[in-house]
């Protein structure tokens, strides 16, 4: 009985919403319609154009620029009369060039919902553009949007460290609840990632009431866009240009940093193979899949996420420890053989026949290894640790990069939980000469020489110099970013010891990087060729110039480039750009 | 062993529940058009989590879950008290449990637990066993069994959801048999409250109740909604402006409308024939609950279906009340076509119990 009185109530219920539907939409359909027909407030987004990235002598390395869109809305153009339609079609081809069969083509094309705007050509002239706008109101259905299109007028040569950026997806932002969807766009790579923040602005929009016909009648209200920072690096774009033409002529795969040492800043970074960011912002799917599918990983910033053994270039360190540690003095000499047993096992330097009596300058000239094993036998696994950390290595920079690995500086406690064995005296041998589970970035490395060359101070290596806001209101402020540095507690007697060294390796004739000697020039540099499993040696140079008071330190990373000796012409190749690139 | 596992079944009433939700990801689909495929690809997947819910449901059947039902309540209970030290404060209300990839309503659970609890406590006897006394004792321990999770739900604060407790707390005792003078008492009793109970409201739900009473109150804040919907739905006359076509919908006048104001869609691209053809699914939906509360002999699966009808019934008639302007906004969303997880678990889990009753009494009779 209940039951059937709750049914009857459910009835009348439905009959009540029955009944007040049917009087909304069939009694008052023809008010509501009408208010539906005027109900014409849009907004219009106003996008902000994205700050500008600027190398170190204000050259544009990526910035927006305008692009010129002609979108037709469906809903609004197909409402007219044919012969309305025929004629807006002729007087576009008037303006365009095309011809009517071609512009209907393209619409035909591009059939979808009556509201969405679809875009009929992608790329205007700007006399084209202000054509059409002028004609605005004897070309309904057709509107005119301007969108910011992000340019890298350096294509691949500062790919890595400008990066790219994307249509940001749904799920990153929270949803805009009311009005027009805006297209964002977000760094994904380099500085246009790290820097995103500054760099993008804030979108504006206009909220308009249009007439039946989709036009403007009147401006409601406006907000305006506020344009991005811009961000100005420490990079300059002809040594970046200078460095990737040398590599990329011959085809190698590696890196090359040059840096200054005494604030960090880099003034160029390179990596092979690489990449053209505008790629990825044209969406050129076919080239976009070229790249991710390339077994060379042209993504891969290999100046900081790449993880190499260092090889001698490792020794430098070495020698400052056995000098700090008073282990090894200044003037003592050691043999140093061909070959050196240690435990059960012979350990062999690269020279067969060995360098005989060394002092710690000649073993770095000529990188002895055995000299090395010894050193390295008297400090132990526990001091080559501590000042590998010392120098930087196996931590991250901190550069304003994203991707950067930290790298590895093993030890025993390193060794038991993740091998589960114990040290081996051998282990430190390798160990001395770079290579084992020692594994840097060639930035770290970079950044570890520089102590050599600016007498002790480990300095955080900077890619941006300052941001700056340009607005019409504000006056230009900007932030000069300072260089960050600390003092490591090292005699600068021992540095020098270590730099002498260094020089040696240039200047002697047996040195291993002789071939980098320019007449009235010094420079220091230390080479090294590090073994790598089942693959050809990778070779490594660095030092820096000039010696008395170093400007730059360069880091060259050849991936399997095989005996390092043999690669010295490329780092001569790079300092008499630089020095030819800092006389102009 | 298949075909007599069909033919335990009420057919229909799954037909039409399934129809209902399949239509609902077309209206979704358009009210997200300009948006993103987002919406749609999780609401299959809730659709496909609610379907595997309502077969677990009828695996288990409804009696055991009624068993177990008071803990059942005191966990969610559990869950709301959480919310309301933890929760998630979005959209300026503490609804939702956010877990790693979803967020969970325990408010929605509720209302499936409500019912089975007190199914189980007034299914024991009949109240023709009870003598005025114990009668007027067991409403009232029920009345506290409902008014204590409406408290906590109010203080989210969720209007809606409260109301629906309510009214599921009126349909079962009513069923039950109740006499019409205590059920009248209470009724008058809470309307005479209202004004005590206004002064817990916040205030955009007072503003709602004034534009409910006169939506050009605010015609920008709260009560832009109801207009802009009002105008999506007339405009939509009989046949409607055509799937995607609704400039309204589109143009994004009308907020929330892939959530609470999807009705609004279903009007202006459908027409009345469409909003017709949904609200009658809708009654043949309710009707076929009641139905089976009526040939059912258990007592406490007579309730839980009764319970399930006012559950469907509050629901459709507030939020398509709402949509076309003659009822007040409580932000209740339409059963098996608003977008939401929590909430379409939740009716096709009630479907599943409904199922349930209708099997275990063509079983045993």
């Amino acid at each position: 009985m209940r039951l059937k009185i709750f049914s009857f109530i459910t009835l009348i219920l439905f009959v009540v919403l029955i009944l007040s539907l049917w009087n909304i939409q069939i009694n008052k359909h023809n008010f509501y319609k009408q208010l539906s027909d005027k109900n014409r407030i849009r907004l219009v987004p106003l996008p902000a154009a994205r700050g500008s990235i600027y190398d170190r002598r204000q050259r544009i390395l990526a910035e927006d620029k305008p692009l010129f869109t002609l979108s037709l809305i469906p809903n609004e153009f197909s409402r007219q009369n044919s012969f309305a339609i025929k004629r807006v079609l002729e007087k576009l081809s008037k303006i365009l060039g095309l011809s009517v069969e071609q512009i209907k083509q393209r619409i035909n094309k591009k059939k979808g919902v009556p509201f969405a705007p679809l875009v009929i050509l992608g790329n205007l002239s700007k006399d084209e553009a202000i054509a059409i706008e002028e004609k605005n109101l004897e070309l309904p259905g057709i509107t005119i949007q301007i969108i910011p299109q992000r340019e890298y007028p350096y294509k691949n040569i500062a790919g890595h460290i400008v990066g790219y950026i994307g249509r940001i997806n749904a799920d990153e932002v929270k949803q805009k609840r009311y009005g027009y969807q805006f297209q964002n766009w977000v760094g994904r790579m380099g500085i246009e990632r790290s820097a995103n923040i500054y760099l993008s602005g804030e979108n504006g929009g206009r909220q308009i009431e249009v007439n039946h016909l989709g036009r403007q009648v009147r401006e409601l209200g406006i907000k305006l866009p506020r344009r991005g920072e811009d961000i100005h690096l420490t990079i300059d774009i002809d040594l970046q240009k200078a460095a990737h033409k040398i590599l990329a002529k011959q085809g190698l795969k590696g890196t090359i940093i040059v840096m200054n040492p005494h604030t960090g800043g880099i003034l160029a970074m390179v990596s092979e193979p690489c990449f053209d960011p505008n790629d990825f912002v044209s969406g050129n799917k076919a080239r976009i899949t070229k790249i991710l599918n390339n077994s060379a990983s042209p993504l891969l910033n290999r100046a900081i996420s790449g993880l190499y053994a260092p090889g001698s270039v490792f020794k430098p360190i070495v020698a400052i420890a056995a000098l700090e540690t008073k282990k090894i003095l200044p003037v003592a000499y050691l043999h140093s053989p061909g070959r050196y047993l240690i435990g059960n096992r012979f350990f062999y330097c690269w020279k067969k026949s060995g360098h005989g009596w060394l002092n710690i300058k000649e073993a770095l000239a000529y990188s002895a290894n055995v000299f090395f094993y010894k050193a390295g036998e008297k400090l132990g696994v526990n001091n080559l640790t501590r000042f590998a950390l010392l120098f930087g290595l196996g931590k991250k920079t901190g550069i304003e990069l994203p991707g950067e690995k930290d790298g590895l500086v093993p030890n025993k406690r390193w060794k038991l939980l993740n091998k589960r064995k114990k040290w081996y005296k051998g282990e430190t041998a390798l160990f001395s000469i770079g290579q084992g589970y020692l594994l840097v970035t060639p930035l770290q490395m970079a950044r570890a020489i520089s102590v050599i060359a600016n007498g002790g101070y480990l300095v955080k290596p900077i890619i941006i110099r300052k941001s700056q806001v340009t607005s019409h209101k504000l006056p230009v402020t900007s932030y000069q970013l300072k260089p960050v540095t600390r003092k490591l507690n090292i005699s600068l007697e021992n540095i020098n010891a270590v730099r002498d060294g260094m020089v040696k390796a240039v200047e002697d004739e047996n040195g291993t990087a002789h071939r980098l000697k320019i007449n009235n020039f010094s420079i220091a540099a230390k080479t090294g060729t590090a073994q790598v499993k089942g693959k050809k040696s990778n070779s490594w140079i660095v030092g820096f110039c000039p010696v008395k008071e170093p400007e730059i330190v360069f880091v060259i990373l050849i991936e399997q480039g095989g005996l390092s000796a043999r690669r010295v012409n490329i780092a001569r190749e790079l300092v008499e750009k630089w020095r030819e690139i800092k006389i102009k | 062993m298949k075909h007599s596992f069909l033919r335990r079944l009420d057919i229909p009433l799954i037909t039409v529940a399934l129809v209902i939700s399949i239509l609902g990801l077309f209206f979704l689909k358009s009210a997200t058009y300009t948006h993103s495929s987002n919406y749609l690809i999780k609401q299959v997947i809730w659709l496909i989590l609610g379907v595997l819910s309502l077969l677990s449901i009828l695996k288990i059947g409804y009696s055991r879950l009624i068993e177990i039902s008071p803990i059942l309540y005191v966990v969610s209970l559990a869950l709301l008290i959480l919310i309301l030290v933890v929760g998630n404060p979005r959209l300026g209300a503490q609804r939702w449990l956010q877990f790693r990839f979803f967020t969970f309503q325990p408010s929605e659970f509720l209302k499936i637990v409500l019912i089975l609890f007190l199914s189980r406590h007034l299914g024991y006897y009949s109240p023709s066993a009870y003598y005025k006394r114990n009668e007027l004792k067991e409403i009232l321990v029920c009345g506290c069994l409902t008014l204590f999770p409406m408290f906590l739900i109010l203080k989210q604060p969720d209007l809606g959801t409260a109301l629906v407790l309510g009214f599921i707390f009126l349909t079962i005792i009513y069923v039950w048999g109740m006499k019409t003078k205590y059920l009248f008492f209470m009724v008058v009793s809470g309307l005479i409250s209202l004004p005590v109970f206004w002064h817990f409201l916040k205030n955009y739900q007072k503003k709602r109740l004034l534009v409910f009473l006169n939506p050009n109150f605010d015609p920008l804040g709260a009560g832009y909604t109801v207009i802009q919907s009002k105008i999506a739905i007339g405009s939509g006359g009989l046949l409607g402006k055509g799937w995607l076509a609704g400039s309204q919908n589109q143009l994004n006048f009308l907020p929330e409308h892939h959530t609470d104001f999807i009705f609004s869609v279903i009007g202006e691209e459908w027409g009345f024939l469409g909003g017709l053809l949904i609200i009658l699914l809708y009654l043949f939906l309710i009707l076929r609950a009641i139905h089976i509360a009526a040939l059912t002999k258990s007592r406490s699966g007579k309730l839980t279906a009764a319970g399930i009808a006012g559950l469907l019934l509050i629901h459709i008639v507030i939020n398509i009340g709402m949509n076309i302007g003659i009822m007040p906004i409580t932000g209740l969303p339409l059963p098996l076509i608003s977008y939401g997880g929590s909430s379409l678990i939740v009716i096709m889990s009630s479907i599943g119990l409904l199922l349930s009753v209708d099997k275990e009494r063509r079983i045993y009779g």
